[in-house]
């Protein structure tokens, strides 16, 4: 399902943190938010499914508008995984049931069970189920919410820094994991990032945020020197290795 | 069949028919057991331990007796002692061990931290401070020696509402702090602390004023005990304990997700603020009612939920029961205690509520970790 956002706003108190944000994202596609440390990433994934709500816009899912659903809707549409999440004495089973929230209403039913099963044999996650989160390694629970937030059944998934905690196996598992859910479910995803290269290897558009608007939305044409170094105030050159965009920096 | 009958409550038996063959769901299924499995067993200790405390006493009856008296048996020697003071007694061990419990588990989760209980948001302090003001203010305290050497509040009544006063009264600026100011759970704690204070600072500045006869007539309305309630007041004491406790287990989803943390919870539909408010209320209130009736009892509200967590981990599905079963047990079992320790001596329950459950919690605690 398409994703459309038009002049999102968003304010912190009387301090303009977003203002003007617009673009737009088929099923299939993943999109990386980039932009240098505290210009509003984060707080634009928020807004995106109203953990934070903002001041004005419009975000269409598909024909819906999701500031006028109520929370437990837009849960149904929207899968949001945080860049850290609390652990206790549950179980990754018990976590990733968790992800059915939206659906239950006093009972886990068959139907959510089952899904979670699914989801679990999907990811490859097993081993992990009858553990407890707060027993196992950053990169498996950074897994075990992937799968939560997959479970909530959503057109659109959006990853807050998903490879922050990761060594390079688990960062390059992470994004093939998202790439391929969002290939074969033509839903569509958004992550914030800070690696430049791992979001040229996996994402097919990209939003670079300057000062709290956007500096630049589209596919790979607008990843350029210019304005990598107008975004991030770094001088890059941008080298091809093997078919792959590479951004070097020069300093 | 209890258990067969607690599956069936989870929506467990639905699965199990189709799953069969599915080597994945019987780890999960042996792991569910295991917590009704606990559940059942606290379920079974409790009626035991109830009956065993409503029979024993200055005059013992059989296990068997009780059973019968219990069922309306009146030709049964000892009627009239069990029902009006033993059953009564036992009943509001129960009854005020769950709510404090209960509210304990719930304000754990809803502002995510682990010394959530009704003694940290102050409201028992604040309900210490009610009757002091009532005692000493509006001089409720006159009191006189009942026989033996027990001493009794006049006016208890007057005594009990100023306690309920003041607990309605930190609730209410803790609810008034949360809504307005958008406070995060550890302001809400730390306004919590410095309530607590605030009401002991009131208290002790009264207590100076008084004098002995007033001040020893708050001392005593402090140290909880079950013995104080009658039919009447456990009727209402249970009235709002089940509605708290059908409240909190409706929203066990809502504090699992608050446990993952706001932003999860948050983007798995949970209104937060919301559900972190009326939870509040709802254990202030549920607290409010069990500190005027009987008294403070401490430990209980913060360590039942802790000493749950430890048989059947944090997933409120099953802690929030196994909560109140603990609860239940360790107020009821030390309250037998207290009626048998010193014979013909009736402890205050609340002495010994921190003497039984400390040493259990914290050898739970070494043997976990």
């Amino acid at each position: 399902m398409s994703l459309l956002i038009q002049e999102l706003k968003f304010d912190f108190k009387t301090r303009s943190v977003l203002r003007d944000i617009e673009f737009g994202l088929k099923p299939g596609e993943i999109l990386t938010i980039l932009g240098p440390n505290g210009v509003g990433k984060t707080t634009l994934l928020r807004c995106i499914n109203r953990i934070l709500q903002p001041k004005k816009g419009v975000i269409m899912v598909g024909d819906e508008d999701i500031i006028s659903l109520n929370r437990n809707e837009v849960a149904k549409r929207m899968g949001y995984v945080p860049q850290r999440c609390e652990t206790g004495r549950i179980t990754a089973y018990d976590t990733i049931l968790l992800g059915r929230k939206p659906y239950i209403k006093f009972n886990a039913t068959n139907d959510d069970f089952e899904r979670v099963n699914d989801i679990i044999k999907r990811l490859d996650l097993s081993d992990l189920s009858m553990r407890f989160i707060d027993e196992i390694s950053g990169g498996e629970l950074q897994r075990v919410s992937i799968a939560r937030a997959l479970v909530q059944d959503p057109n659109i998934l959006l990853f807050d820094e998903p490879t922050s905690s990761l060594d390079l196996k688990h960062q390059l598992f992470i994004l093939r994991t998202i790439k391929n859910i969002v290939n074969t479910q033509q839903i569509s995803s958004i992550l914030t990032m800070h690696d430049l290269n791992l979001a040229l290897k996996f994402a097919n558009r990209y939003l670079l945020l300057k000062d709290g608007c956007v500096f630049a939305y589209g596919g790979d044409e607008i990843i350029t020197p210019e304005n990598i170094e107008a975004v991030y105030g770094v001088p890059v050159m941008i080298e091809k290795v093997n078919g792959q965009h590479f951004v070097v920096p020069l300093d | 069949m209890v258990l067969g009958f607690l599956k069936s409550r989870m929506g467990l038996d639905k699965k199990s028919h189709h799953d069969e063959n599915d080597g994945l769901n019987e780890p999960y299924r042996k792991y569910i057991v295991g917590k009704l499995l606990f559940l059942t067993v606290c379920t079974i200790l409790l009626i035991l331990l109830f009956l065993y405390s409503i029979s024993r006493g200055p005059s013992t009856v059989s296990l068997i007796d009780a059973v019968h008296i219990l069922f309306g048996n009146s030709t049964v020697n000892a009627y009239n002692i069990l029902w009006n003071i033993r059953i009564p007694r036992a009943l509001t061990a129960i009854v005020a061990g769950v709510g404090l419990s209960v509210a304990g588990v719930a304000l754990q989760s809803i502002l995510r931290n682990p010394l959530g209980s009704p003694y940290t948001l102050g409201i028992s302090n604040a309900a210490a401070f009610g009757a002091a003001f009532s005692v000493i203010v509006i001089g409720t305290g006159s009191m006189h020696s009942s026989g033996t050497d027990a001493v009794v509040v006049n006016q208890i009544y007057v005594t009990t509402f100023a306690a309920f006063i003041g607990a309605m009264i930190a609730t209410f600026i803790l609810l008034l702090i949360a809504k307005y100011k958008s406070a995060t759970p550890e302001v809400m704690i730390l306004v919590g602390v410095a309530l607590g204070s605030l009401f002991t600072a009131g208290t002790m500045f009264l207590q100076y004023f008084a004098d002995d006869v007033q001040l020893a007539a708050v001392v005593f309305w402090t140290f909880g005990d079950v013995g104080r309630a009658s039919w009447n007041d456990l009727i209402i004491m249970a009235s709002v304990v089940t509605i708290a406790t059908i409240y909190f287990i409706l929203n066990r989803w809502n504090y699992n997700a608050i446990d993952a943390g706001d932003e999860i919870a948050k983007g798995l539909g949970v209104n937060v603020d919301r559900v972190r408010l009326t939870g509040m209320m709802v254990a202030s209130v549920v607290t409010s009612f069990v500190v005027a009736l009987i008294g403070i009892i401490g430990f209980v509200g913060l360590v039942c939920p802790h000493i749950a967590r430890r048989f059947v981990g944090d997933e409120q599905r099953y802690l929030i029961p196994a909560s109140c079963l603990v609860g239940g047990l360790l107020l009821l079992g030390a309250d037998t205690a207290a009626r048998f320790m010193l014979e013909p001596h009736v402890l205050p329950v609340a002495i010994l509520t921190a003497f039984m459950g400390a040493p259990l919690f914290i050898y739970l605690l070494i043997k976990r970790y």
